[in-house]
């Protein structure tokens, strides 16, 4: 299963309601951690533009402030923040891939072809991409 | 105590997640225990403050003097003059010794200390030791630190009237997780809790994030600052982009260089020769350069605003110095340190991708800020006319800890002054080892934290059925350049050829700097694990692990080796 709180759905900006997290709870996600890492497979995978919130052509500022905002909102140190790091970590390897413009770039490539075989195929899975640029980048991980 | 006296906080497994159990949090204190001073600051419902001592000092020398039968610490203690500390009964530097072995460099150089440092060379904590009534008598740097918190919280929990119990606890940039277990057991045997432990220059940071933002209400432009801190004992310097109230860190670096060895190559630039004099411990001899020290460390301060000084000294021991000490020769003498400080600058700025010209504001804050050159060094390196004015050089990172101990506790200000964020990086890459002696590593140095990453390893054997994970942080090539964190088995491995079995590493840092080790072997094809997944908290390593990787490679050979995937792309 996945926790994803992203949704799949491309509207914009939804307001959402955050699950109330206990202690317990952030424990037993850190232990989920080795069967939901990485590969995402199944129906709730989202876009890196819509872990951002952001639309497909947002330019390098709305991503940077986008970013910042969530930060603020999901970043566990943050004083309105209800989240363990989950969200965080996700929402930061989405702004890793997309304020690195190269990597954005080879990540709409993808996004482009996966879009293309969803069409084609039709696949009650659904639409999937993976969330992350699928090639280890160092340096787009500390990219601000 | 009331409380018991040693409960390991950091073996609480819900460390930093309190901010959710009760509604009325306890506003967590900020402390900045400096090699030489130290400082407490809380925020106070509108804004931070820094408390005072009984002799109304901000500032307090980070010492602890062992008598009779009590021993007492410069939070309280009244030093009639530098040299009382001197005499050998006192312990200080505590934060240039703690979690060090002997064979440590900075261990070493402490050997000239007044108090008893002996290291046998062998990669295990030196013995340190107070003179009480003509006896060294042994104690620890955590048990130093701990005696100093116990007094350090006194004397909060009665100027703020309320038990103290949470503390966020700056720490230097190039200190391993090693280290910080020693921190956080100090502060456990001080029945403090660590709420979070920061990288000086990240509250210093945060301190900055508060002060842009305050500024421009237009939060839409991010500013670059380059963080210089450099006190006593160590050196760090960190990159961040601020905007918003975030302040996300870029790129750290750090060494243990600073104050303390301007001091010590001085003194010996000042008495050539006087190797046998400063490590010998003879009660005369401890006086000696105990008067040498002092008559340096003042000749230092003069140096700081005028450009030559006198030196004039009677040791006592019919030695006798009288000299004329100008800037340019203690800048010569001390070009290593300089050096090394340049050097960490160009790296910080290497490593965050910025080009000087990105950086709009330049801190210099620590103990070590008044010195011409460290001044003179930063500008040139980042090509500014001028440093940012606004912050008290010894306060920075005690104000820092304290915003974060308010935002962390999860207080809120109605006109927004905690409306702040510090992203934290990772100072040191966490890897395993490897193909061979390799660190591999994991999370790479300067990540956003909380963070997870995973690698996928294979065996270095055909029917391997169990591997080794030896977990490293730091940035050497190779294992042994690295601070050991840890080892854990891992078994059940189908006998297969080598090279097929997959076996997944995850490395994963939660908020409150959590590491925890996960790994486990791979169904072929899938990315659910065989038998249920190996979950290590690191470091795991306790005194001694300096000797740990040569027992285990004896034990072990390359039998139970791992060697690294290439990625499918």
């Amino acid at each position: 299963m996945s926790t994803t709180l992203f949704p799949s759905a491309a509207s914009p900006l939804p307001k959402m309601p955050l699950p109330q997290r206990r202690s317990f709870q952030i424990k037993a996600s850190s232990a989920q951690a080795f069967t939901e890492a990485k590969p995402r497979h199944g129906a709730s995978a989202a876009s890196l533009y819509e872990v951002l919130r952001v639309t497909a052509n947002a330019s390098p500022t709305e991503i940077k402030s986008a970013y910042r905002s969530l930060a603020k909102q999901y970043h566990p140190d943050a004083s309105r923040s209800e989240s363990d790091g989950r969200d965080f970590i996700q929402i930061h390897n989405a702004y890793a891939t997309l304020s690195d413009p190269a990597a954005r770039e080879v990540y709409d490539t993808s996004l482009g072809a996966a879009r293309i075989n969803f069409s084609r195929r039709r696949s009650s899975v659904g639409f999937r991409t993976d969330g992350f640029y699928s090639t280890r980048r160092w340096e787009t991980d500390q990219c601000w | 105590m009331a409380e018991p006296a040693y409960t390991v906080a950091s073996d609480s497994e819900t460390a930093g997640e309190e901010k959710s159990s009760s509604p009325f949090p306890e506003t967590a204190i900020g402390i900045d225990i400096g090699t030489s001073h130290c400082s407490v600051a809380v925020w106070n419902g509108s804004q931070v403050e820094l408390l005072r001592n009984i002799r109304n000092q901000k500032m307090m020398r980070s010492y602890v003097t062992f008598k009779d039968e009590n021993p007492s610490a410069g939070v309280s203690d009244q030093l009639s003059s530098e040299h009382d500390m001197l005499s050998g009964a006192s312990i200080f530097n505590m934060k240039r010794l703690i979690g060090r072995v002997d064979t440590d460099p900075v261990v070493q150089s402490s050997k000239s200390l007044p108090f008893l440092v002996q290291t046998l060379g062998i990669g295990v904590r030196p013995l340190i030791a107070a003179l009480v009534n003509n006896v060294w008598r042994s104690t620890t740097p955590e048990e130093v630190l701990a005696i100093f918190l116990v007094e350090l919280k006194a004397m909060a929990e009665i100027q703020l009237k309320r038990p103290i119990k949470n503390v966020v606890l700056t720490i230097p940039a190039s200190f391993s997780r090693f280290q910080l277990t020693r921190i956080e057991r100090a502060c456990a045997m001080a029945s403090l809790h660590v709420l979070r432990l920061m990288p000086e220059p990240t509250a210093v940071a945060l301190l900055y994030a508060q002060q842009i933002s305050n500024q421009n209400v237009n939060t839409g432009s991010e500013k670059i600052a380059l963080i210089f801190n450099m006190g006593a004992g160590y050196c760090d310097v960190a990159i961040t982009a601020t905007a918003g109230g975030v302040s996300q860190i870029k790129s750290l670096a750090g060494s243990a260089i600073g104050g303390e060895d301007l001091l010590l190559s001085m003194m010996r630039h000042l008495l050539p020769d006087s190797e046998t004099l400063l490590t010998s411990h003879g009660l005369d001899d401890i006086k000696s350069v105990g008067i040498l020290r002092v008559a340096t460390q003042e000749a230092i301060h003069t140096l700081s605003s005028q450009t030559s000084v006198q030196i004039d000294v009677d040791l006592g021991n019919g030695t006798k110095i009288c000299k004329v000490v100008d800037r340019e020769e203690f800048e010569e003498v001390n070009r290593a340190v300089f050096d090394k400080c340049a050097s960490l600058i160009s790296q910080c700025l290497h490593n965050a991708k910025v080009d000087t010209e990105d950086v709009s504001d330049v801190i210099v804050v620590g103990g070590c800020s008044y010195i011409p050159k460290i001044k003179s060094l930063v500008m040139s390196i980042c090509k500014k006319e001028e440093l940012y004015k606004g912050m008290k050089p010894l306060e920075a990172a005690v104000i820092g800890a304290a915003l974060e101990g308010a935002v962390a506790s999860g207080l809120s200000d109605p006109f927004g002054s905690l409306d702040l964020l510090t992203i934290q990086a990772t100072p040191l890459a966490l890897g395993i080892r490897a193909d061979g002696n390799n660190f591999v590593p994991i999370i790479p140095r300067n990540t956003a934290m909380p963070a997870q990453k995973d690698l996928i390893f294979t065996t270095a054997h055909d029917n391997q059925t169990e591997a080794l994970i030896i977990v490293y942080e730091g940035e050497g090539k190779k294992v042994e350049e690295n601070h050991l964190l840890g080892y854990f088995k891992i078994t059940g491995i189908p006998p297969s050829p080598k090279g097929v079995p997959e076996i997944r590493v995850i490395l994963d840092i939660d908020a409150s700097s959590v590491l925890r080790v996960l790994a486990g072997v791979l169904m072929r094809g899938s990315h659910q694990p065989i038998n249920p997944v190996m979950g290590v908290r690191m470091p795991t390593v306790d005194d001694g692990h300096g000797w740990c990787a040569e027992a285990l490679h004896r034990a072990y050979g390359s039998s139970l080796d791992l060697v690294t995937v290439q990625k499918k792309i």
